[in-house]
């Protein structure tokens, strides 16, 4: 048999030891910031740090976000959760001239077509949230509990986007609101998350 | 021999599916040979085209993106393997990397017929669906099928063929071994001759849950024959140390792959190991 030594093993490269330490991860603070919202607003997460929060990457051209929009998942979500004193934030991180980039206006517009319910969609256009949360795609759900981050990752477990695998799907952002709603620990902290990738 | 008869032949062009424009994949069905045989087996694949700067995913599209699938139709009796994906490359974007292929991505089928086979052509259908993604993605999906005898397409598939991965140990990589350790910084793996890795070299997990997309860095080439690359690890670990490291390391030079699935040591049983191998 021969011997592999990975003796380089023994010695993490700083890079690697620098890139270990995340900005956001699961059971830490939620890293603050201010954004402005699609209508002036300037919304600080910390001034809900007595809430639950929730974060979503946004893209409304993403198939990903249409399959949960077209299908009403989101905004039943966004319905039920908000009716229970969540504070729902949807992030646009486009670039200007990239896909999902647009004016407030043209946001509120197709929100309001789509009857969402977020508290409110927040402008990142340059991607500065999207990188503190280390976002890959829309749509990317975080939920934060007064302050603390309880999960981050997909929607559900069918990393497709097709429309027919909403129904039956184990939706992990409804699994990690009810837990933190009524006091109990998030089984499933961190999954991967899946769709497009977002738009820096 | 005299070629199929012209009515065949046209049967065998595939009939792609009306509509879904605006595409940026052609979609068709490929075979190896002209005939299948009862009780024989036949290779049948799926070849995406996509346009300049398109592409699609690999059965783990990595951070985004999305698998494409097959759902086959053969006819009764017919049975199959699994779908054979030749090894990938890799899409870097600003915050994530995925898994796929530019320009041709040929999918292939093993297929064996059953003992007796009815009179008249065979048809094999599929419904292709995938992500075909540039600045922006878009599904795509596909209704295809190819009837026997068919035009063969034994260049393409033998390509295809040679790039999907081996399992490791076996065929070209007779003799080699790997190893995978987790430091709890980083996830180191080692691979030994007669595989020569180069600069080029790359490895696409089956998963994504334990290292990161991100990719890795070869630290040592050549040193007892082995080179070693390692790789930060996935962020669903969390605390947990990584069991299993699965996936396809790919020799670009030559134009081959392998299939790579080991346990992965903690520094305790790294050591233990270490310590058993230099008592024999």
């Amino acid at each position: 048999m021969k011997i592999i030594l990975l003796a380089a093993m023994l010695a993490a490269p700083p890079a690697v030891a620098k890139e270990g330490i995340r900005t956001a991860a699961v059971d830490a603070p939620a890293p603050d910031f201010t954004l402005p919202d699609t209508f002036g607003k300037e919304r600080k997460l910390s001034d809900s740090k007595r809430k639950v929060v929730v974060l979503e990457w946004l893209n409304v051209d993403c198939p990903f976000v249409h399959k949960h929009y077209d299908s009403k998942n989101m905004q039943t979500l966004q319905k039920e959760y908000t009716a229970k004193g969540v504070m729902w934030y949807s992030i646009v991180s486009s670039a200007p001239g990239k896909q999902g980039n647009f004016p407030p206006d043209k946001l509120n517009e197709i929100n309001a077509q789509r009857d969402g319910h977020a508290s409110a969609i927040l402008l990142d256009p340059k991607g500065t949230v999207g990188g503190l949360y280390d976002a890959k795609t829309t749509p990317d759900m975080v939920v934060i509990d007064r302050g603390v981050l309880k999960y981050q990752g997909a929607i559900d477990d069918r990393p497709t986007s097709n429309i027919a695998d909403v129904p039956g799907a184990r939706n992990y952002v409804r699994e990690a609101l009810d837990a933190v709603l009524a006091g109990k620990p998030v089984k499933t902290g961190y999954t991967k998350s899946y769709g497009c990738s977002v738009k820096y | 021999m005299k070629g199929p008869p012209l009515a065949l032949l046209i049967l065998a062009f595939p009939l792609a599916a009306a509509g879904n424009p605006p595409s940026h994949v052609k979609a068709e069905l490929i075979v190896e040979q002209d005939s299948i045989k009862p009780g024989g087996s036949a290779t049948v694949g799926v070849r995406l085209t996509m346009k300049d700067g398109w592409h699609t995913y690999w059965r783990n599209p990595g951070d985004t993106g999305m698998a494409t699938t097959v759902d086959w139709k053969l006819p009764p009796g017919f049975k199959a393997e699994g779908l054979q994906w030749p090894y990938p490359t890799r899409f870097v974007g600003k915050r994530s990397v995925s898994y796929g292929y530019a320009d041709e991505a040929v999918l292939l089928l093993e297929i064996r017929a059953p003992a007796h086979i009815k009179e008249g052509p065979v048809t094999i259908a599929a419904k292709a669906q995938w992500l075909e993604c540039k600045e922006i993605c878009i599904p795509g999906e596909a209704e295809l099928s190819i009837a026997f005898p068919a035009q063969p397409a034994h260049e393409t598939v033998a390509a295809a063929r040679r790039k999907v991965p081996v399992k490791l140990g076996e065929g070209f990589s007779k003799g080699a071994e790997a190893k995978a350790i987790d430091t709890g910084a980083g996830i180191g793996l080692g691979v030994t001759a007669p595989l020569h890795c180069t600069a080029a070299s790359d490895f696409f997990p089956f998963d994504n849950d334990t290292i990161d997309n991100k990719g890795g860095g070869m630290l040592m080439n050549g040193v007892r024959d082995s080179c070693e690359y390692q790789f930060y690890r996935s962020r669903a670990l969390g605390e947990k140390k990584a069991s299993r490291l699965a996936g396809v390391f790919t020799l670009p030079a030559e134009g081959r792959a392998v299939e790579i699935s080991v346990p992965v040591d903690d520094m305790k049983s790294w050591r233990e190991n270490l310590r058993t191998r230099k008592s024999k």
